[in-house]
This record gives C-alpha cells, sequence and structure tokens, in this order.
C-alpha cells in the first residue's frame, strides 16, 4: 500500500479541499484573535465570544441568501429594506393577536414572497438584478414606513414569540440553532440537489444553462426566493431581539451580507462559491469589527477599513479567478 | 537573385490567451511568386496571415519585408509595405461607386482639396484596362454581382500599388467561369511581379495556380514545396497527417460502400421552414441512423435553420414531425425533453461552464440529472460512474473528475459537450460547428464517433461550413444557400467539388 500520500491526492481529500479553499480565511480570523487577546484578553472571554456569533446572526442569514443569489450571477440589493420590512411584519402580526409562531411563518412567506418578485422582475422583465432590486428597496422601506406612520410598533413583552430570538434550548441559544439549520439547509440544497446545480449553472454561463435544458428564469427565481426567505427569517429575530418593528433598521445589511459572501470566497461573477466560505466570511468580519471596537478604534476608522477589506476581497478575488 | 524575397517570416510565434496558434512558422515569398498556404480549418493559416497583414502582433520570430527586418510591425507599416488582402468576405462601401470604392483609403483629391470624382473616374478606368477588366468605374458597388465586386477589390489593391496580394478563398462565391477568369487575372498579376498568397480548401484550383505549396498543420509548419514535386495525395497527407488521413479514409470508403443502401425509417422531419419570405421553403427529412449534413456559406441559412428547430427563433408556418408526430419546440429544453440534443457552435459561450468542474459539466443537462436523482437529491456515485464512463468513450483527457473545464485543451472542451449531450440520451444528436478551431487529431475522433454513434442507431445532424468534412462523416448532405436548399447529394456523390457547386450556386 502507498504509505505516502503525494500533495495532489492530499488536494483530492475532502480536508484537503476543504484547506485549499479556507484555510487562508481561517489563518486570518485565527491571527486577528490571538491580536487582540494580546492586547486585550476581553476579547476572548465566553461571552465576548457568544455575543459576537448572535449579534452576527442576522449578516449570516442574509449571507446565505446573498450567496445563492451571487452565485446565480445576481446581487440582492434590497435585503435591509426587506428585513426592515419583516420587522415591522411580525410586530403588527403579533400585535393584532396572531399567535406567535404562525407570525413568524407568516413574516418569513412574506419575504420569500417578495424575493420571488425580485426574481420575476430579474427573469421576465431581463432588467439587471441591481437595478431590479434596487427598486424593491425604495418600495420596502417606504410601505415599512407607511406602516405605522414611520413609528416603531413595540411587541408586548409577555408576548410568547419574544422567545424566538432570546430563549435557548438545554442552554443553547434559539438564534444559534436557527443559524446553524439554516447553514444545513442552503449547504444541502446548493451542493446536493438538481437545484443547486442549476444555480451554479445558470451563475457560471446561462446560455451553457439554456442549452443543456436548465430554466434560466426559474432557477433566477428561486435564487431571489431564497434570498427574501432568509431575509425576513433575520428580520423576524432583529423584531424579536429589539421587542419591535423599526422601519429604518437593518439599513446597510445588503452591504454587510456581500462583504461576507465575497470575503468567504464566492464568486461576484457568478458561477463559484459556496455557503461555507460564508460562514468564515461572516466570522471574520464580525471578528474584525468586535477587534476595532475592542481596541478602541474610532467609529469613522471602522468604516474605512471595512470599505477596505470589502475592496481587497474583490480584488483578491479577481486575481484568484485569473489564474 | 536569391535575395529577392519580398516577404520572408521565419519561426513565426503566436498565442492567443495561452493557447498556442502557430508554432514556429516560415513564409517566404519571391517577387512574382505565387504561393499556396494550405491547412485544416485550426492550422493556423488566418492567424498568419493576420499576422502579416499587421492585424495581430507576432510574440516571436522574425519578420523581414524587402530584405529589411521589422520589430514593430502593424497595419500601417503593412500597407507601406504594399501588402494587401482581399477578404474572404469583401469589405466594400456598397452605396457608392467602383471608383470610390478603388481610391477609398487613397483618396484623390482635385482643386481646393475636395474629392473628385471624375478624376478617381479616370484613374480607375486606366488600371481597369490595363489588367484587361469588364468593369465600369462609375456604377455602384451593390448594383454588380459577387464576382464583380471581388474585381473591385483586387482593382482596390493594385491601385494602392500591393506588390503583395493575399486572396482568402477567393473562389468561394464565384462560378467555375468566373474561377477561370480569377485565375487569368491571378497569371497577369504575376507577371506584373506581384506575389499572390493564395489560401484555399480545393486541391485542383490551388494546383492549377501555385508556384509553391506551403502546409501548415495546427500551427506547425509542415513542409514548402514546388508544385512540381509534390502530388495532390502528398498535399492531403501533409495537412491531415499520414495516420489520420487513413482513418478518414477508412471513414469515407465505408460511407462508399453504404451508398444505395435502404435508409432507416424517417424519424424526424421539417416542413414549410420560410427562412425568408422570397425564398422557397426548407423542408428535409432525416432517417433512423443516418448522418445527415446541412451545409452552406455564411449567410446561407444554416445556423437560422437550428435556430428554428430548436425553437430559439420564432418562424411561422413551418411544422416538425418526431416519429411523425407533430411537434412543437418553444425552446432548448421542450426539445431536449423529446430526446433532441444540439451541441451548440460556441463551446464555450453557449456549451459549457468554463468555472465549473469536468464531472458537473458532464452531467449538466436537466433530463440526464433528473434521472440520477432520488427526493431531489443527485445520486453523486451514479453521477461519477456514468461520468468517468463517457471520459472513457470519448477519451477525454483531463487531470481529474473535479479539473476545472476552462483547463481543458479546446477538443477535449469540445468532447465534454458532446459527452453532456450524450448523457441526456438523445435520439436525435445535432452538432453545430463541432470540430471549429480545433486540431485535426481532436477532428478525426471526432469524426469517429458520429460515425460509431450511428452505428448504434443514432440519428445525427451536422451543421457545418467545414465542407472538407463532410465526405468523411455524412450519408447525405443538404447545401443551402440563400436561405433555400440549393442541392442534395448522398452517398459516394457527396464530394467537396459537388457540394462547393451547389454552395456556390450551381444548378441541380
Amino acid at each position: 500500500m502507498n504509505q505516502e500520500i503525494t500533495k495532489s491526492q492530499f488536494k483530492n481529500t475532502m480536508f484537503g479541499k476543504f484547506l485549499k479553499s479556507y484555510g487562508g480565511l481561517i489563518v486570518v480570523i485565527l491571527a486577528m484573535m490571538v491580536f487582540t487577546t494580546i492586547i486585550n484578553p476581553v476579547f476572548l472571554t465566553g461571552s465576548n465570544l457568544l455575543q459576537l456569533l448572535i449579534n452576527n446572526n442576522t449578516i449570516f442569514l442574509a449571507g446565505l441568501g446573498m450567496t445563492f443569489v451571487i452565485i446565480s450571477g445576481g446581487i440582492d440589493l434590497s435585503q435591509g429594506a426587506l428585513a426592515a420590512f419583516a420587522t415591522m411584519v411580525l410586530a403588527m402580526l403579533v400585535q393584532a393577536g396572531v399567535p406567535g409562531w404562525i407570525a413568524i411563518l407568516l413574516t418569513i412567506a412574506a419575504g420569500g414572497l417578495v424575493g420571488i418578485v425580485n426574481g420575476l422582475i430579474v427573469a421576465y422583465g431581463k432588467i439587471h438584478s441591481f437595478i431590479a432590486t434596487l427598486g424593491m428597496t425604495t418600495i420596502l422601506r417606504g410601505i415599512a414606513i407607511a406602516f405605522n406612520s414611520g413609528y416603531p410598533v413595540s411587541i408586548a413583552s409577555e408576548s410568547d414569540v419574544l422567545q424566538f430570538g432570546n430563549g435557548n434550548v438545554l442552554g443553547v441559544s434559539n438564534v444559534l440553532i436557527i443559524a446553524i439549520a439554516a447553514f444545513v439547509i442552503c449547504w444541502f440544497i446548493l451542493n446536493k440537489t438538481n437545484v443547486g446545480r442549476d444555480v451554479f449553472a445558470v451563475g457560471g454561463n446561462a446560455e451553457a444553462a439554456r442549452f443543456s435544458g436548465i430554466s434560466v428564469p426559474k432557477t433566477t427565481v428561486f435564487a431571489f426566493g431564497m434570498s427574501g426567505l432568509l431575509t425576513a427569517l433575520a428580520g423576524a429575530i432583529m423584531a424579536t431581539r429589539m421587542y419591535s418593528g423599526v422601519p429604518s433598521c437593518a439599513t446597510a445589511l445588503e452591504t454587510d451580507a456581500i462583504t461576507a459572501v465575497i470575503i468567504g470566497g464566492t464568486s461576484f461573477t457568478g458561477g463559484d462559491g459556496n455557503v461555507t466560505g460564508t460562514v468564515f466570511g461572516t466570522i471574520l468580519l464580525a471578528v474584525l469589527i468586535n477587534c476595532m471596537v475592542i481596541l478602541g478604534i474610532s467609529e469613522w476608522l471602522q468604516n474605512v477599513i471595512s470599505g477596505a477589506i470589502i475592496i481587497i476581497a474583490v480584488v483578491w478575488d479577481r486575481i484568484r479567478h485569473k489564474g | 537573385m536569391e535575395n529577392e524575397k519580398i516577404v520572408d517570416l521565419q519561426g513565426i510565434k503566436k498565442s492567443f490567451s495561452g493557447v498556442p496558434v502557430l508554432k514556429g512558422v516560415d513564409l517566404a515569398l519571391q517577387r512574382g511568386e505565387i504561393v499556396a498556404l494550405m491547412g485544416e480549418n485550426g492550422a493556423g493559416k488566418s492567424t498568419l496571415v493576420n499576422i502579416l497583414m499587421g492585424v495581430h502582433q507576432k510574440d516571436g520570430g522574425i519578420i523581414k519585408i524587402n530584405g529589411q527586418e521589422f520589430t514593430e510591425y502593424n497595419i500601417n507599416t503593412a500597407r507601406k509595405n504594399g501588402i494587401a488582402i482581399i477578404p474572404q468576405e469583401l469589405a466594400l462601401v456598397p452605396a457608392v461607386t467602383v471608383a470610390e470604392n478603388i481610391f477609398l483609403s487613397n483618396r484623390l483629391k482635385g482643386k481646393m482639396g475636395a474629392l473628385s470624382l471624375k478624376q478617381m473616374c479616370i484613374k480607375a478606368r486606366e488600371i481597369i484596362d490595363e489588367l484587361g477588366f469588364d468593369l465600369d468605374p462609375s456604377a455602384r458597388v451593390d448594383s454588380l454581382p459577387i464576382s464583380y465586386r471581388q474585381l473591385v477589390s483586387i482593382v482596390k489593391v493594385i491601385a494602392e500599388e500591393a506588390n503583395v496580394i493575399i486572396m482568402d478563398e477567393p473562389t468561394s462565391s464565384l462560378s467555375s467561369e468566373e474561377i477561370k477568369r480569377l485565375q487569368s487575372i491571378i497569371f497577369k498579376l504575376k507577371q506584373r511581379g506581384v506575389a499572390v498568397i493564395y489560401i484555399s480548401h480545393l486541391l485542383d484550383e490551388v494546383f492549377e495556380v501555385a508556384d509553391t505549396i506551403i502546409v501548415l498543420r495546427d500551427g506547425y509548419f509542415i513542409d514548402s514545396k514546388p508544385k512540381s514535386q509534390t502530388s495532390q495525395r502528398e498535399v492531403i497527407s501533409l495537412m491531415v497527417g499520414e495516420e489520420l488521413l487513413h482513418t478518414q479514409q477508412a471513414l469515407r470508403s465505408e460511407i462508399e460502400s453504404q451508398t444505395g443502401q435502404e435508409n432507416g425509417e424517417a424519424i424526424f422531419s421539417v416542413e414549410n421552414l420560410h427562412l425568408s419570405p422570397e425564398r422557397q421553403p426548407i423542408s428535409f427529412q432525416l432517417h433512423e441512423g443516418e448522418v445527415l449534413g446541412i451545409t452552406g456559406l455564411v449567410g446561407s441559412g444554416k445556423t437560422e435553420t437550428l435556430r428554428a428547430i430548436t425553437g430559439v427563433d420564432k418562424y411561422k408556418g413551418f411544422t416538425v414531425q418526431l416519429d411523425g408526430k407533430e411537434q412543437k419546440f418553444s425552446n432548448m429544453r421542450e426539445a431536449l425533453a423529446h430526446g433532441i440534443c444540439v451541441v451548440p457552435e460556441d463551446r464555450k459561450l453557449q456549451g459549457l461552464v468554463l468555472v465549473r468542474s469536468v464531472r458537473e459539466n458532464i452531467s449538466m443537462c436537466r433530463t440526464y440529472r433528473s434521472k440520477i436523482t432520488k427526493y431531489g437529491v443527485i445520486k453523486r456515485k451514479d453521477e461519477q460512474k456514468d461520468v468517468k464512463r463517457m471520459l472513457e468513450e470519448l477519451a477525454i483527457k483531463v487531470a481529474g473528475l473535479e479539473q476545472q473545464v476552462r483547463y481543458l485543451s479546446g477538443g477535449n472542451q469540445q468532447k465534454c459537450v458532446i459527452a453532456k449531450e450524450l448523457l441526456a440520451a438523445p435520439r436525435i444528436l445535432m452538432l453545430d460547428e463541432p470540430t471549429r478551431g480545433i486540431d485535426v487529431g481532436a477532428k478525426t475522433t471526432i469524426y469517429n464517433l458520429i460515425r460509431k454513434l450511428k452505428k448504434n442507431g443514432l440519428s445525427v445532424i451536422l451543421f457545418t461550413s467545414d465542407v472538407s468534412e463532410i465526405p468523411i462523416v455524412c450519408d447525405r448532405v443538404l447545401v443551402l444557400a440563400n436561405s433555400e436548399i440549393v442541392g442534395e447529394i448522398e452517398g459516394k456523390e457527396v464530394t467537396v467539388p459537388s457540394i462547393l457547386h451547389f454552395a456556390a450556386g450551381g444548378k441541380k
């Protein structure tokens, strides 16, 4: 038997591939964590790390949805507005006396519907998704504001719906469970199913997909539908954690989601990437911001650094896909 | 006199996005010499010509014109040194006179700097008379038949004082009489000391005109021989390679031996397809287990026919029958669902998702994938097994199933597209220009494959503009010109000259 595993054989094992794809990201994340811990040990406390994961849950969920859209060759700019819209929908449903879990399902369904509309406009209106979802942003913000004349809608503190974002099962935060479940489902759809394969094919080369009998419009609608569902889910969590629906919240959610997705190695030109990358992209982004806060870097400088990270990630993406 | 070389290219190298197209090619030309440049499609002829014209810049090698070496060589250098081309698709301005076209890049100015049509006509007349052409300089170009437009192009390059003229497939749209006339013109040019690079597929023509024959194959310079020291057989062998030539000849003799055999049942037919309202409608049948070729020049309606059948473009009033039942396909998906698979014209733009793996590309057809799916989940083992089988059957060379297809050579990429369509279990396979831009070896593999598929009972329609491959693979061929069928040839009769005869507008 061959005792030696050659370099190329190693590359083809699952673990080898994983390291090749995400090793760099993991090293950067660990380096930042070590650096920050040395300067301020507060970083490595359990409560800080847990808070870090929970607080960035919305970015992660929206990022999962964004991964579908970006792999399919599009972009969804309406996520922030949709999340705010979803907080309002949930709060108003609860206020109207709808039982908690039904209200949550309805909110998520509404998000899915908005996503499908986005997809239909892109697929059949033949409009670039940048424009279509930009228009949708304005519409959704408008509706969210109109719901209660611009004021937030609060959720009564005894309402059972609040458990959704604040409760836990056997000591594990619901929010974490939801995030893990959403990741597993998304990973499975993208990597194991026909529709997932279609998303990659359509984003990689829509014309070739068409010649292979794949319905490009249906696939586009599916990708945007996923984005809508996941964003509304993020919105529902936000509402329960804020105890209210806020029409002006989540203003830069889509920017953060895009950043997480691109850092995670999903190609901006479509056809290549994965939700696993989005996990590490989100963690990197979260750790970076947390580090900067702990290190006392002023907010304007944080913005500069975050912006620079996006540009570096995209340039890196280009260089990677050239070779 | 040995140094009388007007053009002397040595070891020219050129790559396009990393793919070498010319791998050290020589080309020497003396005053008054007629050199035929020969090679299969994709051998590098047009790239070489484009480098000589200064359209492309060489990556390596030496360019010497009139003994002078140029390091910077571009379109202007070529023009200044009197190197001109008569392109395959004529580059004339249709709506103005012959004279104006002749002096298009070399305008004659009258008094006050204004263009003088009168003077241009007089000058044009002089050149035309000198060449002994029958051409009216004041006629509008769009009023002339194609062959006359070719004359205009020739006069134009003479007026520009060209001493090297490149003719790219100059006879592709000429009748046999016009070809004779063109030949006598070429001899006249030769007497004037003009050197000609003559690019053609047609051996008969080449052997009539050329002094020297240069053969390229897959970007390599193979040989340069005086006409008197070679034969048609040898030139073909040089172009294709002896071994591959044998394979091709075996395929050909198989077709010839099957001539006159009873055809299978008509499996597929197209009726009354009007590509153009003024033309006769296109109708044809495809028999079970037959390889039908559909060919024609650019603009003949070849691609349009394919697009109409598969519902990509909408045409009214025609019917498609499959197994005697009328069908209407409004897109590729519906065609695929009925077992009609298309290998599209452009493998990179329409055939493959370049950033995805070999495995994912070969299993991309939705009709195939839905067969290996259980509860919406793709059965990875079945997929890998099928893909591996296709790789073996088609002899596709890959580094592994997970290699991205963009790293494969053109021929292997094309085989991946064919493998993809075969997994969709076609009843009818339509191939659109399947051998464009791939090397002779890969071409021959694809010819073999098509014949093998035919033996296994698959019906094939081959849309191609490479006339030389039709006799090797097709049992029957339809020749299109101006959006209608102008000829149908079968079995032994399918030869390059017979196809070209129809394509150029010959009578049935």
